[in-house]
């Protein structure tokens, strides 16, 4: 399996291409194909997840990746500018390896969600196959244009999957969602324009990311953390520090450019919703570690307070939106905005314990906020209607839905034993640990997990508990509890839940690794 | 057979029962039962060989070990949970029989044995907090039990969330120990803990163990089914939060141990005073635990920590007989639907129908009170001696923690004393109850109400009923209470005096047939701000949903700031449309017009001069001739 990680990237981009070619009306096959494509995905990333060597020790960055596939891609003489080298350059390790894994399960169980999908099959599933390439080639890319180049591909797909498939307000929703990530993606193009000029790979200009983490710049180039070059009286690396917290904030997000997440989420159709939370907030939380804290250590240490206050006001701000929530996918939507913001927050400590918690966060929401969606689905499937005054005593009628909903709901206020707590927990051992960060950021941190328990377990009492009430009689006989393919989707998520919320080194034995040294290569730049 | 077997047999066998219950189905099973005796049945092996403590490490995370600690205290609480599960476990049998999701209740109580176990064995203190969470999270559903009625799904809640509030305090104290003493291994703190991380350890500590200002949960908790209750209250989590503080107490910062202290006394008081306006006869219970959870409090806080486990111990046996039996006065009174069962108002007579419940009921009654030859009185004693000892190392302000531990006493007697005199004497209040008796007493009900019984007997701890330590001293560590004799004589003394006068004022006031009583059971609701007050707990309960609706209407702020961001942003959006707007215009009308002006000027020109071209030749050879002289004029003249 030379080329396993080429499989796993390019397979389903593969598949779309079969699909082209097959007839519109045969709606069936393009869902089966889908399936495959995205279950042999699963079935290689378990491949590449075993073969990984866990203890490989690390000294550089050019050394931590494993798997790695480097060809010449482009290259083009621009006369006096010098050359422009592209590479086809990809690569695994510790941090970008579980995010992997996660993808292609959660792709795969995206598809068994789109089995409901009635309209534009073909498109549909196309589109879909193109975003899951693109979400994995983001994971993997080590070179900074082919990163940039899937990070945009994802838009595309996403902005029609929303802006067709959606709900009432799709369009508004998904124009929203494409001009904030476009705006955000602008700031990254800029640094990587910058860097591609600073950074170099023997004698010329390269996007290697492992170069520019490595830190081989060219002297007296405008980003070489030497030459302390202004521009406008900043410090050219804080700038680009700056553009590319935007940049990946949009995408993580981060309060206060949040606000394309709660539309987009709650008019995108649940398969798109699941893939939206559980794995595209998942690439700016990556971007996050591999980009602006890994080539910009020095500037990180030096803004350590600003991100951890960002992420303390995401978990608070995000918390207290979802308690004021009525729309059940849209309480979730704001979950989320505070969940992510504990990925900030262990980012912010600069210590192993705070960067493997960050990463576990990802990794664990990545699992529970496509469950809850799926299970917002459910009713929504049901009633064509999510208002949770609408429901009331839905465990005497629904038992297992209960069920799901209550081992959702729990993970997600972060009860020990299931996943969510492990993230939480090693996020905040972190943070409290970090000598760079005042007491106040752990204490305000910690009142997140009072904030969710409130509105989880308020959303639990009014739909599920007290006498079994919904508002339309017309819905009556569609309340029937989950079907086999729902069960199908939330069973497996249940279980990768539990086993992480009692085992976690499952994931963190395979970074710690990558995130000791990736630690070690910022607090370098301690002052 | 070896340790590691043993404690992981004893934590996972009441989880693995209750979860076989729950899979096999409706029917009547004992299952759950069998495995929570066999799991006591090894508590007291365990208890028997436990000769050092047993540490055992394990490595959770990378570069982060939990561990558990099993020492005599944690063995000897681990038999007394697993023995209260045991009989909850019994008397639910014959409690819930007729309910439909009896496999659900017995899974949950099963769990919740296992988290407390856990919670009991834990040593490092990340562990002790996720057992900590799970006794919570088990309480939650068991309280809610019968979700299907609002009111009892949303005390459920409140109950988790007045827990939870405290449970943030001490995550973070956990954390805060964590950064400056480097490790969290309670066997292995060295120094003593400072003082932030030590008030959010006790504030945590309240929350769970129900002192205030968080006392009002357990009251709203009393809507669960009354063996949970009975559980509740006397061996899972409200001891939680004793036994954390038994733990760490030593380690605790000087001046929030004089907190503690002063929280510990004012709650017994504030339990006591209230428990006597109670008409229900859980709430009476209720505000009964939370009082004497501040005595153990209070113990902790004058650092007789050992005084206060015994207290723990001996509370769990005659409070859950105390639950227990009120739970069969209600199952016996449920038959009639016209008045409210758990109204004592309409009670009385009792003796006669439920004979063992009231020989019980004198028993633990009488060693709440604290009466000789009661286990109750034993352990009380411990914890006021102490306390009186530690004033007297304060000096004069000190003294105000053990006069008001008195003074409780004596309303601690009075309170149970009226309960007793209007349950059981005279006559019955009401008229139909002598018409159906389905539910009575039988082996079910007897066996663990007699062992329960017999457990608040002081023979069971030490020959000499006035003595403060017992048998269980070895097990549990050297009782603290061997302060010089003339506080221990006077305290006992004293001590004994309130007790007595509180039942016997309790008997004079309530006795059947006099003029006090007669009114007092013709009178409705208080209404004085005071009798209202007390009778309400001080409103917490009120206070904490004010608290709660207030965060609420927060939020619902913090939404109109998210409008704000998002009509920014949308602002920005429709300005750029509008921007663009104009400028089309302007591209339209200037630009545009420029072009369309220039195209124009160039057809009116080129209309004016049509005119010169003719289709006749001979005037086309003028216009050319004249051209060519203009042109000739212009090169040779200028």
């Amino acid at each position: 399996m030379e080329y396993l990680l080429s499989y796993i990237f390019l397979f389903p981009l593969l598949i779309a291409a079969v699909m082209l070619f097959i007839r519109s009306e045969a709606t069936t096959v393009f869902r089966r194909l889908a399936l495959a494509a995205t279950f042999i995905q699963v079935f290689l990333s378990v491949l590449l997840y075993v073969q990984f060597d866990k203890s490989a020790q690390i000294s550089t960055w050019s050394g931590a990746f494993q798997f790695v596939e480097k060809l010449d891609w482009i290259t083009m003489k621009l006369g006096s500018l010098g050359q422009l080298n592209i590479d086809y350059f990809i690569g695994v390790d510790g941090i970008s390896l579980p995010l992997v894994v996660l993808s292609s399960l959660i792709l795969m169980i995206g598809v068994i969600s789109s089995w409901k999908i009635k309209e534009k099959v073909k498109g549909y599933f196309i589109l879909y196959l193109i975003l899951s390439s693109s979400i994995i080639g983001c994971f993997i890319s080590l070179d900074f244009f082919l990163f940039y180049l899937c990070f945009e591909f994802m838009l595309l797909p996403m902005f029609f999957l929303i802006g067709i498939w959606g709900g009432k307000r799709r369009s508004y929703a998904s124009i929203k969602f494409f001009l904030y990530t476009l705006l955000g993606s602008l700031f990254i193009l800029i640094v990587m324009i910058g860097l591609y000029l600073s950074v170099v790979e023997g004698d010329s200009n390269t996007f290697s990311l492992v170069q520019m983490m490595d830190g081989f710049y060219e002297e007296g180039s405008i980003l070489d953390p030497a030459s302390r070059e202004l521009l406008f009286g900043y410090s050219a690396r804080a700038i680009a520090f700056v553009f590319l917290l935007i940049g990946f904030g949009v995408k993580l997000p981060l309060v206060p450019v949040h606000t394309w997440l709660p539309d987009a989420h709650v008019e995108a159709p649940t398969p798109i919703s699941v893939v939206l939370a559980g794995l595209l907030l998942k690439v700016g939380a990556y971007g996050f570690f591999r980009i602006t804290y890994g080539i910009f250590p020095d500037i990180a240490v030096e803004y350590s307070t600003l991100i951890a206050s960002l992420g303390v006001i995401s978990i608070l701000y995000g918390g207290m939106n979802a308690l004021a929530q009525n729309d059940l996918k849209r309480l979730v939507a704001y979950s989320s905005v505070s969940h992510m913001g504990f990925v900030l927050v262990g980012l912010a400590a600069i210590t192993s314990e705070g960067a493997s918690g960050s990463l576990f966060q990802m990794v664990s929401h990545g699992l529970i906020s496509p469950a809850l969606f799926l299970l917002a689905g459910v009713i929504y499937d049901r009633t064509n209607n999510r208002e949770i005054e609408h429901f009331s005593g839905l465990a005497s009628k629904m038992p297992l839905y209960t069920f799901f909903v209550a081992l959702f709901f729990f993970a997600g206020l972060g009860l020990p034993g299931l996943s969510g707590f492990v993230g939480e927990l090693i996020v905040l051992i972190g943070a409290f640990k970090a000598s760079a960060l005042s007491l106040w950021i752990g204490i305000l941190a910690t009142l997140g997990i009072a904030i969710s328990a409130a509105y989880f377990l308020w959303t639990i009492q009014r739909m599920f508990f007290g006498k079994y009430f919904v508002r339309e009689s017309a819905w009556e006989p569609s309340m029937v509890d989950l079907t086999a393919r729902e069960k199908f989707m939330l069973i497996p998520l249940a279980i990768l839940v539990l086993v992480l919320g009692i085992y976690p080194r499952l994931i963190l034995d395979y970074s710690e690794e990558t995130i000791n040294f990736f630690v070690q290569h910022i607090s370098n730049f301690n002052p | 057979m070896n340790i590691e077997a043993l404690i992981l047999l004893i934590l996972l066998l009441p989880l693995i029962g209750g979860l076989s219950d729950y899979l096999l189905g409706h029917s009547r099973r004992f299952i759950a039962t069998v495995f929570v005796a066999i799991s006591f049945g090894l508590t007291l092996y365990l208890v028997l060989i436990l000769e050092n403590p047993y540490l055992a490490k394990l490595e959770w995370l990378p570069d982060f070990q939990i561990g558990i600690h099993v020492d005599k205290p944690a063995a000897t609480l681990l038999a007394l949970v697993a023995f209260i599960s045991l009989l909850v476990h019994l008397f639910s049998h014959e409690y819930m029989k007729e309910d439909p999701s009896k496999h659900r209740y017995f899974a949950k109580l099963g769990f919740f044995t296992f988290s407390m176990m856990g919670l009991l064995i834990a040593d490092n203190l990340i562990l002790l907090f996720i057992f900590w969470e799970l006794v919570g999270i088990a309480s939650y559903l068991l309280i809610g039990f019968w979700f299907e009625k609002e009111e009892i799904s949303s005390s459920a809640r409140m109950a988790f969330m007045v827990n939870r509030v405290a449970d943030v305090a001490l995550f973070a104290g956990i954390l805060m120990i964590y950064r400056s003493n480097g490790s969290l291994f309670i066997s292995e703190i060295d120094r003593s803990i400072l003082f932030l991380p030590s008030l959010f350890i006790a504030i945590g500590a309240f929350g769970k163990s129900a002192q205030l200002p968080f006392s009002g949960w357990l009251v709203k908790a009393m809507v669960g089914p009354t063996p949970i209750s009975a559980f509740i209250h006397a061996a899972t989590m409200v001891a939680a939060g004793v036994y954390l503080l038994f733990r760490v107490g030593p380690f605790l910062d000087s001046d929030v141990l004089v907190v503690i202290a002063l929280i510990g006394v004012l709650t017994a008081l504030y339990g006591a005073i209230s428990a006597i306006t109670q008409n229900d006869i859980k709430k009476v219970l209720a505000y009964s635990t939370v009082s004497q959870l501040g005595y153990m409090v209070m113990g902790i806080g004058v650092g007789a920590g050992e005084a206060s486990l015994f207290h723990l111990w001996t509370h769990a046996f005659f409070k859950a007989g105390l639950f227990l039996g009120a739970g069969v006065i209600m199952h016996h009174l449920h038959q009639q639907k016209q008045f409210d069962a758990q109204d004592m108002r309409f009670m009385g007579g009792l003796r006669k129908k439920l004979p063992w419940t009231f020989v019980v009921f004198l028993v633990c009654g009488f060693a709440l009170a604290g009466i000789p030859f009661s286990s109750g009185f034993m352990s009380k004693e411990g914890i006021l001696v102490a306390a009186w000892a530690w004033a007297d190392g304060f000096g004069t302000w000190a003294y105000l923690i053990p006069d008001v531990a008195l003074i409780t006493v004596l309303i601690t007697a009075f309170y149970i004393g009226r309960l007793i005199v209007l349950v059981f004497l005279g006559e019955n209040r009401s008229q139909e109850i002598s018409k159906v008796i389905v539910f009575g007493e039988n082996g079910f009900i007897k066996i663990p109400l007699a062992l329960l019984a017999l457990g608040s007997v002081w023979l069971v701890y030490n020959i000499n009923p006035l003595a403060h330590h017992s048998l269980l001293d070895p097990f549990i560590g050297l009782s603290a209470v061997s302060s010089d004799s003339f506080i221990s004589i006077a305290a006992t003394g004293i001590s004994i005096l309130l007790s007595s006068t509180g039942l016997l004022l309790a008997f004079f006031f309530f006795k059947p047939g006099s003029s006090f009583s007669s009114r007092y059971l013709s009178s409705g609701e208080p209404v004085s701000i005071g009798g209202k007050l007390i009778i309400n707990g001080l409103y917490l309960t009120s206070i904490y949903r004010g608290f709660g609706t207030a965060i609420f209407s927060a939020s619902k702020a913090i939404t109109w700031i998210e409008k704000q961001i998002d009509g920014f942003l949308h602002f920005i959006a429709v300005g750029g449309v509008v921007l663009s707007k104009v400028i089309a215009i302007f591209d339209r009308l200037i630009i545009d017009g420029l072009v369309n002006l220039s195209a124009w000027l160039a057809g009116l020109f080129g209309n004016v001069t049509r005119g010169v071209h003719s289709s006749q030749s001979q005037w086309q050879i003028i216009w050319l001739l004249i051209s060519f002289v203009l042109i000739l004029i212009w090169i040779l003249f200028f």
